[in-house]
């Protein structure tokens, strides 16, 4: 039996690059094939021109031993591939329901118009399959990052494909939902539906994938079954080399405490929380997305307001203070939406390098650029950030180095605490030990580090104390030590978990 | 991708060529346009419409818009020629009315853009509907003020009328129509408007805060940029550049005319956009506009010069229009 997809001698180059060189990829039916490599390996660019976004310069598609030509999105969806992409593809004004049946609205009676009910009920029961709980008459824009991804997978399982690409679906995802996810997964399995699924996480790779392929710089690098393969050997496979340890966490020396939170509370989803950071100490927020661990660091940060509680900084309070005041008193914030919130994608890497700084860099009100130059290629070499020059575009560079440009934003202020909102989230093997290199040498510094994120390993590996969420309020503290997976899910969920 | 692609002053290389190209062209197949009067002319005409998209430009590259600068055209002139005509004033001071009326004209120009901005950055409101709000009520204001009927006519009081018609009718077109040497006042207005606004915009923190904030607004507000003060100033800018423009105006017409710069809101918008600047927001230059408006007015003056009907003018400078931002569309796009 041929397999339901061959990919065969792929290449694509755009200008300057060469993204895709002699390709090969195949995939069976009922298969859950999982596509690595390090960011800018070619993993998205083979995908596109599956689904027909990006035409190939050479090479063939076989379906069931058929060559195909995909030329559009609309072909693939009608050799029934479906992908769903890393950004998003939703309507933020129409509901839940209106997105998941977009462009094949079930008609009505009536020559025109719609038949709501039938689609809201199949909407609901795609919704619950995946175990998110909730009102499918919602607009999207009132979602969390994590229900609209939700949304994007319930809208392309709707579709029938027999080939589903996901691409990096669980960049979002806490590891709740991610059971919910999973679950699916194996049941698109059993129906015989192929997915493709592009991760950079170990873990979800090794416990729902059948194979594994492994791209570098636009090349196969090879093909192994999931059960014959270590996560040291595909590291190596995807890098080229053998990484010493993935979470190389070095204990600093704690010193005074530089925040304290004491009573927080906001109305609709923060109650009562209280917890210090001291000099020199990773303290992670765990808990499930929408567990109130964001909207905390934005307060701490005075990006939004609360109603009753007390933030004191270095001793002394920060009151009604905006995003400008806690940046004077020495706090940076590393927002999860790099690109919505962190970076001005169209200026260049040394004008955001500055941006937060840039008082200090001028005299008069005038920005003194022979300075700014200085400093932003200090950044560029002690953070080896990969571009041609500072004045190369942001939106050009690849997901780790602009996580390290916003970093570089917040050394340059002098921060005295750092916020980390998902540091690593979107960002390749290689990229993220760095980042956990960098973050050691800031607590060496004496910086304290207050990160946020939905990877427990990154949790367990970085963290020197955990505090965990759940709903608004803070359940449980685990010091270095006593923090486990299943100790930090367990508080998260508020259930034992069984095993799974 | 690379980064040091040619830039002129931040102005994209189709928009410095097609000026170019168009300027060759017309002076080829013009003859008229070789004389000195014309380009005199053309200094002028342009003067006007290009102070006001520099103000424009401002706004636009934070993603707003300002519609009420025709408005503030028409009540700037009128507010001018009040404080310049009022019989107290010139009897006070004689020839020292003219700052003042100048000054009385900005002040009334910046306080209209401080109120679009405040509120744009305080209420929240979208820059479209609150400038097209106070187009209608600024042009209004203008109106009731007069009671229709333009400011400059002299009246009975025999003692002051004849000094108060050389004020307004030699004196005070000085601004609007003099030279100095061969080179218009009022292009030498334009020049200082032009460079003072691409220094702003490029070199201090303040411009590149106008960039941040079009760029992204919440990533701005999060690296402490003061976002409702950067949006306020825009609007103050554009205000005040539009009392500027209205001033030289008046002194063209020699009164203030409530009706005055009807639509010109849409001609600083049209130079702007065919200077390169994005309606998006987040990039463009001061330059670019400058240079969008003499793309404008060598086109009208163009066509008029060939004695083309004013309703054919419309129609072959909204073509032009079209197919200038079109062009930079798929030169950007190409780009990636």
């Amino acid at each position: 039996m041929p397999p339901i997809l061959r990919m065969q001698g792929i290449a694509k180059s755009f200008p300057g690059v060469k993204a895709l060189d002699d390709v090969s990829f195949e995939v069976q039916a009922g298969e859950v094939h999982a596509l690595m490599g390090e960011n800018g390996a070619g993993k998205s660019t083979l995908m596109k021109i599956l689904a027909g976004a990006y035409q190939a310069d050479g090479g063939q598609i076989y379906l069931d031993g058929e060559v195909v030509t995909i030329h559009s999105p609309q072909e693939a969806t009608k050799l029934r591939i479906e992908i769903i992409y890393q950004e998003f593809n939703l309507v933020p004004q129409l509901t839940i329901a209106e997105n998941i049946f977009l462009g094949r609205e079930r008609r009505g009676a009536v020559p025109g118009w719609l038949d709501r009910k039938t689609m809201q009920d199949e909407a609901q029961r795609l919704m619950d399959g995946l175990g998110a709980n909730i009102d499918i008459r919602t607009r999207v824009s009132k979602l969390s990052v994590a229900m609209q991804q939700m949304v994007e997978i319930a809208k392309a399982t709707s579709r029938k494909s027999r080939i589903l690409v996901m691409d990096e679906p669980s960049a979002t995802l806490t590891e709740h939902e991610l059971e919910n996810l999973y679950r699916l997964i194996r049941q698109l399995k059993e129906e015989g539906v192929s997915v493709i699924y592009i991760s950079h996480r170990m873990d979800e790779v090794f416990s729902i994938c059948d194979r594994i392929t492994v791209l570098r710089d636009g090349k196969t690098v090879g093909t192994k079954l999931t059960s014959e393969v270590t996560p040291d050997e595909l590291i190596k496979m995807m890098v080229g080399r053998t990484l010493e340890d993935n979470f190389p966490k070095v204990v600093a020396e704690v010193g005074d405490t530089v925040l304290e939170v004491e009573h927080l509370s906001r109305k609709s989803d923060i109650h009562d929380v209280s917890f210090k950071v001291k000099a020199g100490e990773v303290v992670a927020l765990a808990g499930l997305v929408g567990s109130g661990r964001t909207e905390i660091a934005r307060c701490i940060f005075g990006a939004d307001p609360y109603d009753s509680g007390k933030i004191s900084f270095g001793g002394k309070p920060l009151l009604a203070h905006g995003p400008g005041g806690a940046i004077k008193a020495g706090i940076g914030l590393v927002t999860e939406d790099r690109k919505g919130q962190g970076l001005i994608l169209d200026l260049t890497v040394r004008e955001n390098t500055t941006l937060a700084a840039l008082p200090s860099l001028s005299k008069l009100g005038f920005v003194e650029k022979g300075r700014e130059r200085t400093v932003t290629q200090e950044y560029i070499k002690s953070l080896d950030i990969r571009t041609p020059s500072g004045e190369q575009r942001v939106k050009n560079l690849s997901g780790g180095n602009q996580q390290k440009v916003v970093l570089s934003k917040w050394l340059l202020t002098q921060s005295k605490l750092l916020i980390l909102d998902e540091p690593t989230r979107g960002i390749d093997v290689g990229a993220k030990v760095e980042i956990y290199q960098l973050m050691n040498r800031l607590t060496a510094q004496g910086i304290g580090i207050l990160m946020i994120s939905s990877e427990l390993p990154e949790v367990l590996g970085m963290a020197d104390r955990v505090l965990v969420m759940r709903e608004g309020r803070m359940v449980g503290e685990l010091s270095r030590g006593e923090a486990t997976q299943e100790r930090i899910g367990e508080m998260a969920v508020g259930v034992p978990i069984r095993e799974a | 991708m690379k980064p040091n692609r040619f830039s002129f002053f931040g102005v994209n290389p189709g928009v410095l060529f097609g000026f170019l190209f168009l300027l060759v062209f017309i002076f080829i197949t013009t003859p008229t346009f070789r004389q000195v009067i014309s380009i005199q002319n053309l200094a002028q005409q342009v003067s006007i419409n290009g102070i006001i998209a520099v103000g424009m430009t401002f706004v636009i590259i934070t993603a707003g818009i300002d519609l009420s600068v025709g408005s503030i055209l028409g009540f700037v002139g009128v507010m001018t020629a009040l404080a310049l005509m009022a019989p107290d004033l010139v009897a006070q001071m004689g020839n020292g009315v003219m700052p003042l009326a100048c000054l009385v004209g900005l002040l009334a120009g910046t306080l209209v853009g401080f109120l679009n901005g405040a509120a744009v950055a305080w209420l929240r409101m979208q820059p479209f509907i609150v400038t097209l709000a106070t187009m209608w009520a600024v042009r209004g204001l203008a109106e009731v003020i007069t009671d229709g009927t333009p400011i400059g006519t002299v009246d009975s009081d025999q003692k002051l009328a004849f000094f108060r018609n050389d004020l307004l009718q030699h004196k005070f077109t000085f601004l609007g129509m003099g030279y100095m040497g061969p080179v218009p006042v009022s292009a030498v207005i334009l020049l200082i408007v032009v460079i003072l606004g691409h220094i702003l915009l490029t070199r201090t923190v303040f411009g590149r805060h106008v960039y941040a904030l079009g760029g992204n607004a919440e990533a701005a507000r999060l690296s402490g940029v003061n976002v409702a003060a950067i949006r306020i100033s825009v609007f103050t800018i554009s205000g005040a550049l539009a009392g500027v423009a209205a001033i030289l105006l008046m002194s063209q017409l020699v009164s203030g005319q409530p009706t005055a710069g009807q639509g010109y809101e849409l001609y600083a918008i049209a130079a702007v956009v065919v200077g390169g600047t994005s309606l998006f927001g987040g990039s463009g230059s001061v330059v670019g506009s400058a240079i969008g408006a003499l793309i404008i007015g060598v086109i009208r003056m163009g066509l008029n010069l060939h004695g083309i009907s004013d309703f054919w003018q419309q129609i072959v400078t909204g073509t032009i229009i079209f197919l200038a931002v079109l062009l930079d569309e798929v030169l950007r796009r190409r780009k990636g």
